[in-house]
């Protein structure tokens, strides 16, 4: 059976299956080093399974294939032991069974918040895949379907060879293409001549297609879903719950949620932070001749309206304004004319500039408390309305304040500062990230934070490069792109989500300047030189759009023609490794097959 | 000054870390010895002197010196019950002499107390090492030691190997009791392919791995691994 509905039964399946194996190899545990939501689910589930002494063993990895190296042939047909295997935040995309050769005796679950599910992992036929998927992850989806996908699945022929990458042949993606033109009228009339058609077989060809040419999106981080399960079996504790916090908060930050899926988030746990004992815990004792001091060593979650400015602890306001994508985009603080402004913002509010370029941490206490104040005050004549959002912080000792949007980027930066040629690698930042986020290695997670903000500074000064000098951005009919070239900051945005942020960045910048949204996509150099690293961006989800990121199809099959080498095993089909020298020809390709 | 030596001996193991060594004071030893026999050698004439001069008391007399070649072997604390027995029993000689006697005694039992308490504690140090080191001593432990002490650990750590290969177990871990059979380790290096107590794993470099207290020991140990807490 493959789609698992309810976490509780998951997780007893899956120690069921590792328990049963233990006598020859410990739990497999494969989480990505993609993003931090996948870290934060390994801790959640990591602690689970040790309080119930399962034992296991992690592997970070950063593509699919990179699994063989850890499992050797124990995995494939001629195994002859039964092993377990989790995949984390990945690999649910892809039919699983074939791309990593799963024999008979293997068990392999997933829990990953990538969608959209390939089917044949989904299908109740194929016994050696588990994937969790809740009943209310589909119905909550950013993209709902108006079909069973359980009975879809069941009805798709495991050992067909019909994936979606080979139906990508220039016909289908045409009539795809049309269907998005026409939206949600071709969709409407597109069913009701599906459930008019006799003939189960062009049925299930149809809302196939359907199906995969929806694009790809993300459902419930997972990093909750392992929180739901700790709740569930008692086992929740206040730092599993910070990781919870944090990895809604890694969805939010990435721009892989709607705003409407963020808010019912940030409700439910909400609710958990209120019966957790955070409300009430004790923050101040009164000593024997009345004076109040604050608690040490008390750690606490909070939620409060945070601003949209980065890294504020680690930086300086002022930094912080000119540099955060939020502010930056919509005043233009690469320009002079920017600069001015922001100035003029901060001296009406009363803000000394010395202040304001002081450490933050020592930034003078009225400003910090009449800065919410003030800011909404302010703000709205420069067009910025919605300056802050619901957010979580840690709040731990004395002085300790860190708030979760921070926790990601400094874990982000973390992962991705990986330079191949001093031999560190992904794996190796994965530790770094994975101690960093443990509440007594703060000075990890600085140094995190203090990579992110050189990231964010590059983001700028090539942003704003890309915005002033005209023709760095060429615009097609289906999308625009933008070639990185600069060596210097290369280095810090050849990583797929550092290169998602500059993206980002680009698209709030050119609705400023009025120009019409369409998809982005960047092109930047590796570290080798020889090889560029390619990442589409859709623009943040919206609650009702007909389509996620529909270009990883576009993307393999553009890349084949070209003939020349190519990577696509990263777990975002959005994202691709090319040759260097046929990136033109590539374009070329793209804009074709998107006409 | 009399005694100044002993004390300085002592101040100097006392004003070191706890648990380390210092070099040993070969210098200051021998000169604490040499005040001990000069002490002896004036206790002696003393003593002879006051024979000389009261040989109706020589009984009483007598006895300080035996009780003196006693607490030179034993415990100083013997000198007390002579002193009590000749106030009551005699009528006290208390001319020069016998204050003489008196320091000089006092003295010498305080010297050896001194020496005593400076051997006794270093040895406790060397029998600690014992137990956390392998049974070779590092070069910069070594030299900070006296010939005997040398002798005295390697007899110690012969005694604890032997006693620990006779009950077949490594008694030198875990010296504080875990928490959890199970540990939490970082790979620290590629080691491959390995059988642990009932599992095979791969143990790669920067995994992660929950697995037995036991079978991760001689890893951590040997460099290899590192413990993770949350």
């Amino acid at each position: 059976m493959v789609r698992e509905q309810s976490i509780e039964s998951f997780y007893t399946r899956l120690r069921d299956s590792a328990l049963a194996s233990a006598s020859t190899s410990p739990l497999l545990v494969f989480p990505s080093t993609s993003d931090v939501d996948s870290l934060c689910a390994l801790k959640i589930i990591g602690h689970v399974l040790e309080s119930d002494s399962v034992r296991y063993a992690c592997y970070p990895v950063s593509s699919f294939k990179e699994i063989n190296k850890y499992t050797g042939d124990n995995l494939g047909p001629a195994a002859d032991e039964p092993i377990t295997i989790l995949l984390i935040n990945w690999g649910c995309q892809r039919d699983l069974k074939k791309v990593l050769e799963i024999g008979p005796l293997a068990r392999v679950f997933v829990v990953d918040s990538h969608r959209p599910i390939h089917l044949h992992n989904l299908s109740d036929h194929n016994d050696r895949v588990i994937v969790l998927y809740t009943r209310d992850d589909e119905q909550q989806a950013d993209l709902a379907y108006d079909f069973d996908v359980s009975a879809l699945a069941n009805a798709s022929d495991l050992n067909s060879d019909d994936e979606f990458e080979d139906e990508s042949d220039s016909e289908d993606e045409n009539d795809s293409e049309s269907e998005e033109e026409d939206g949600g009228e071709m969709r409407k009339k597109r069913r009701v001549s599906a459930e008019n058609e006799t003939d189960p077989v062009k049925l299930f060809g149809k809302l196939k297609r359907e199906y995969y040419y929806m694009g790809t999106f993300h459902g419930k981080p997972s990093g909750c879903l392992m929180y739901e399960l700790a709740h569930f079996l008692r086992k929740n504790t206040n730092a599993l719950l910070w990781l919870a916090c944090v990895a809604l908060t890694d969805q939010f930050v990435h721009e892989r949620l709607t705003d409407e899926r963020y808010q019912a988030g940030v409700m439910e746990l909400e609710q958990h932070i209120n019966s957790s004992g955070n409300l009430d815990s004790i923050t101040s004792v009164t000593l024997k001749d009345g004076t109040k001091v604050t608690a040490p060593n008390s750690s606490r979650i909070a939620y409060e309206y945070e601003p949209r400015l980065m890294l504020l602890q680690e930086w300086n306001l002022f930094d912080s304004m000119l540099c955060s994508s939020y502010i930056a985009t919509k005043m233009k603080t690469w320009s002079d004319n920017g600069i001015k402004k922001m100035q003029l913002l901060l001296a009406r509010m009363g803000f000394a500039r010395d202040e304001c370029k002081q450490k933050f941490q020592y930034m003078s206490i009225e400003i910090k408390r009449s800065m919410k104040d003030m800011f909404e005050q302010y703000l709205p004549e420069f067009g910025l309305t919605d300056f802050y959002y619901r957010g979580f912080l840690l709040l731990h000792g004395y002085s300790s304040k860190v708030s979760a949007a921070d926790v990601v980027y400094g874990v982000t930066a973390l992962l991705e500062s990986f330079v191949e040629s001093d031999g560190s690698c992904a794996s190796r930042q994965f530790g770094e990230a994975y101690d960093a986020l443990s509440l007594t290695k703060l000075d990890k997670l600085e140094t995190g934070m203090r990579q992110a903000i050189k990231v964010q500074r590059a983001i700028l000064r090539q942003g704003s490069a890309a915005i002033t000098k005209k023709g760095s951005i060429r615009s097609g009919s289906k999308f625009r792109w933008v070639k990185l070239e600069d060596s210097a900051d290369v280095k810090l945005l050849c990583h797929p989500q550092a290169l998602t942020k500059f993206g980002y960045f680009l698209m709030d910048a050119l609705r400023e300047k009025g120009a019409r949204m369409k998809p982005l996509i960047c092109v930047c150099y590796t570290q080798e030189r020889s090889k560029v690293l390619i990442v589409a961006i859709c623009g943040k989800p919206r609650l009702g759009a007909v389509q996620g990121n529909a270009f990883g199809l576009a993307f393999r099959s553009s890349a084949e023609e070209t003939g020349a080498e190519f990577f696509h095993e990263l777990f975002e089909s959005s994202w691709i490794v090319l040759d260097a020298v046929a990136v033109n020809s590539f374009m070329i390709r793209l804009t074709e097959k998107l006409l | 000054m009399y005694g100044k030596k002993g004390r300085e001996l002592v101040q100097e193991f006392a004003e070191s870390e706890p648990g380390q060594l210092a070099a040993f004071n070969t210098d200051l030893v021998t000169q604490v010895l040499e005040e001990c026999n000069s002490h002896f050698l004036h206790l002696n004439s003393l003593v002879r002197k006051m024979n000389a001069k009261t040989p109706a008391e020589s009984s009483s007399a007598n006895r300080p010196t035996q009780n003196d070649a006693i607490s030179n072997n034993e415990s100083p604390d013997d000198s007390e019950p002579p002193e009590a027995d000749r106030s009551t029993n005699t009528e006290p000689p208390k001319d020069d002499n016998y204050h003489g006697l008196l320091i000089h005694h006092q003295s010498l039992t305080r010297n050896k107390r001194c020496l005593m308490a400076y051997v006794y504690n270093r040895a406790e140090v060397v029998r600690r090492l014992g137990w956390t080191l392998e049974r070779v001593l590092p070069e910069e432990i070594e030299e900070k030691l006296s010939t005997s002490e040398k002798e005295y650990f390697k007899n110690h750590a012969a005694t604890i190997q032997s006693y620990m290969s006779a009950l077949d177990l490594d008694l030198g871990v875990d010296m504080v009791p875990p928490k959890d059979p199970y540990i939490k380790v970082r790979v620290l290096d590629d080691i491959g392919n390995v059988v642990l107590s009932d599992q095979l794993a791969n143990l790669a470099r920067h995994a992660i791995l929950f697995i037995r207290r036991t079978d991760a020991e001689q890893y951590i140990s040997q460099g290899l691994m590192e413990e993770l807490t949350s």
